[in-house]
């Protein structure tokens, strides 16, 4: 899988960060869902983001992705300002990312499914007068993706027989087939059961160590796990940054937690 | 080649001798007339077909584009111009007017999308209806002539079967090439294909412009086969008809649009004749189908036949397959 992560280009100079988020807020009327949220991260850095449920994770995810843009704050993605640059410009910078609610497609195969995320944004797409070929380079490195989260032998069925947990393995194979040079995560193991998710786990665990990851997480373990750093959020706030270590002893963590970890 | 495909292929050519045979059957001039009138209508239905099945785009406005391109031929026409000029200005007409439509509708969705081409629709009859010194308002345009190699009825018959036939061959690679698999992600997903790189309006646009060029010609072949264009050719009840076509037939189906067309022309044609409320004929015709086949006919009877062949191939009894039904079968 190594050989498919481009090394970051750029004007920027070595560990430089990938992405900076400066004081970003997002209010939806009345609802202040991101409020004040400041962020760094290093090339090669893998962060968690824990907080319960409607503390602003999603929302803070789509604005770094782009899908909303912040009321307040600014976005540096690779050392340039993306605050009010769309999603499509993002991804062809270098962002990948997966979906909290699955929008897979589901009428079409899943082998389908990553050729299209293949393609993206590349001439390719537009290509009008020749049909897919089942041979050629698109094909060759989608089914690499699939084979790199475990999914091959289910590359020709459709999206619908797929159960839960492959659709969120699909999900990262449609990431990685993009290439990205930062991938965000978002509660890539919601539903799943025990096992599933220890596989999930493994998969995260061996994409190249050069490849900076935010993941946001439910389940304290799973984000503490797999992260050199984690923010823990309430209220579309920021409540602590720290190791995983730090931020498992933190009284507040705690409280916020508390009675919570087998919650989902 | 997969099996289907090779079914697909066999029967689109079985169909297109059929119908290339159609007017050496001891026909009647009325009856190849009407033939052509079904071949225009499928034209132009298709493109409705490919933008609603691939784009998840329903248009209200296709009537108005083909409408359009009628009277750019007409004025032309009128002005005493050329074949040629006539043929490039009702092109030119048709693909401003569904340029203007593209840029206007390629950020909306659904709903938004289906009213955006309605209203578009009407300002193309409003115009129509105004705009006299170059439509001749209410009259219309007549006497418009077609090139002199298509002038006898049969040639200009098979003419329009070479034009069905390389239309819907030429949507059909579309729809299979990544530029339709492209657009079949846009219409499940905007917000995935946006995050996978997609500058997802270029596409649309690009999608409608080719579903919008097509329907020009087919609006210049109308004009070419009725001599003559109103306003009444970009009413909104001409769009109409064109999606109950596609449902009629089966959104997304490659020969839909044909057998929709047929059943619609021949409703309005032929049973008009004899019962005078026609259009509830045609309700009727289209709640029934809505009802027992709903997805349309063509895309019921692929349905069946695929599930009855893979009833065999695990080696139940061979049940007699209607012969007929075969031309019938679509390129799923
Ligand atoms: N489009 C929106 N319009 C209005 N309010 C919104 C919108 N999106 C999110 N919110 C609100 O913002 C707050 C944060 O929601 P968000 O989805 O970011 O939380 P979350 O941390 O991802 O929660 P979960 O763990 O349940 O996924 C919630 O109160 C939510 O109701
Ligand atoms: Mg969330």
């Amino acid at each position: 899988m190594a050989a498919a992560v481009r090394t970051a280009p750029g004007p920027r100079g070595p560990g430089a960060p990938v992405l900076v988020a400066d004081a970003v807020g997002k209010r939806f009327g009345g609802v202040q869902a991101v409020d004040g949220i400041s962020l760094t991260m290093a090339p090669g850095e893998r962060i968690g983001v824990i907080g319960p449920n409607g503390a602003g994770k999603t929302t803070l995810f789509k604005l770094l992705a782009g899908d909303e843009l912040p009321t307040a704050g600014t976005v540096e993605l690779f050392g340039q300002d993306v605050t009010r640059v769309g999603t499509a410009r993002r991804a062809r910078l270098g962002l990948g990312r997966t979906f909290q609610v699955s929008n897979l497609f589901r009428d079409m195969t899943v082998l389908d499914n990553v050729r299209v995320a293949a393609r993206g944004g590349t001439p390719r797409a537009r290509v009008f007068w020749r049909p897919q070929r089942p041979k050629d380079e698109i094909s060759q490195r989608a089914l690499a993706s699939l084979e790199s989260v475990g999914l091959s032998r289910r590359a020709q069925d459709t999206v619908a027989d797929l159960s839960h947990g492959e659709q969120r393995q699909l999900e990262i194979a449609m990431a990685l087939v993009t290439e990205p040079e930062i991938l965000l995560l978002d509660e890539p193991a919601a539903g799943l059961s025990a096992v599933e998710r220890s596989t999930l786990r493994r998969l995260i665990e061996e994409l190249p160590r050069t490849l900076p990851i935010l993941l946001i997480e439910h389940d304290m373990s799973l984000a503490l796990g797999l992260t050199d750093r984690v923010m823990c959020m309430e209220n579309g706030r920021h409540v602590v940054t720290g190791t995983p270590q730090e931020v498992r002893d933190n009284e507040t963590v705690k409280a916020i937690y508390l009675g919570r970890r087998d919650k989902k | 080649m997969t099996r289907d495909r090779k079914v697909g292929l066999g029967a689109m050519a079985l169909l297109l001798l059929a119908l290339a045979s159609y007017p050496y059957l001891g026909t009647s001039g009325y009856q190849v007339s009407i033939a052509s009138t079904v071949l225009i209508a499928a034209i132009l239905a298709s493109t409705v077909n490919f933008l609603a099945a691939d784009g998840g785009m329903a248009s209200l406005g296709h009537g108005a584009i083909a409408g359009a391109a009628a009277y750019g031929a007409g004025w032309a026409s009128l002005q005493g111009h050329s074949m040629a000029t006539q043929i490039a200005l009702a092109m030119v007409v048709g693909i401003l007017v569904t340029t203007v439509y593209g840029v206007l509708s390629m950020r909306t969705n659904g709903i938004y999308f289906l009213m955006v081409t309605l209203a578009l629709g009407m300002v193309v009859f409003g115009l129509a209806y105004r705009l006299s010194s170059v439509t001749r308002g209410e009259n219309g345009i007549t006497g418009i002539e077609r090139p002199e190699v298509l002038a006898e009825p049969w040639a200009f018959y098979l003419f329009l079967v070479g034009c069905f036939a390389v239309t819907t061959a030429a949507l059909w690679v579309v729809s299979r090439s990544p530029f339709g698999a492209t657009l079949r992600g846009i219409r499940d997903s905007e917000s995935r294909m946006r995050s996978l790189g997609y500058y997802v309006p270029a596409y649309k646009l690009g999608a409608f412009m080719i579903s919008g060029t097509i329907a020009s010609l087919a609006g210049l072949l109308a004009v070419w086969h009725t001599h003559f264009v109103s306003p009444s050719a970009t009413e909104l009840g001409r769009s109409v008809l064109l999606i109950v076509m596609v449902l009629l037939g089966g959104l997304g189906t490659t020969l839909g649009p044909l057998v929709g067309a047929a059943i619609v022309i021949l409703v309005e044609n032929v049973v008009s004749n004899s019962v005078e409320r026609w259009p509830t004929v045609l309700g009727l015709i289209f709640i029934l189908t809505i009802l027992f086949a709903r997805a349309g006919l063509v895309g019921s009877a692929a349905k069946v036949l695929r599930r009855r062949r893979r009833g065999t191939d695990a080696g139940e009894p061979d049940t007699a397959e209607p012969a007929g039904l075969t031309t019938t079968t679509t390129i799923p």
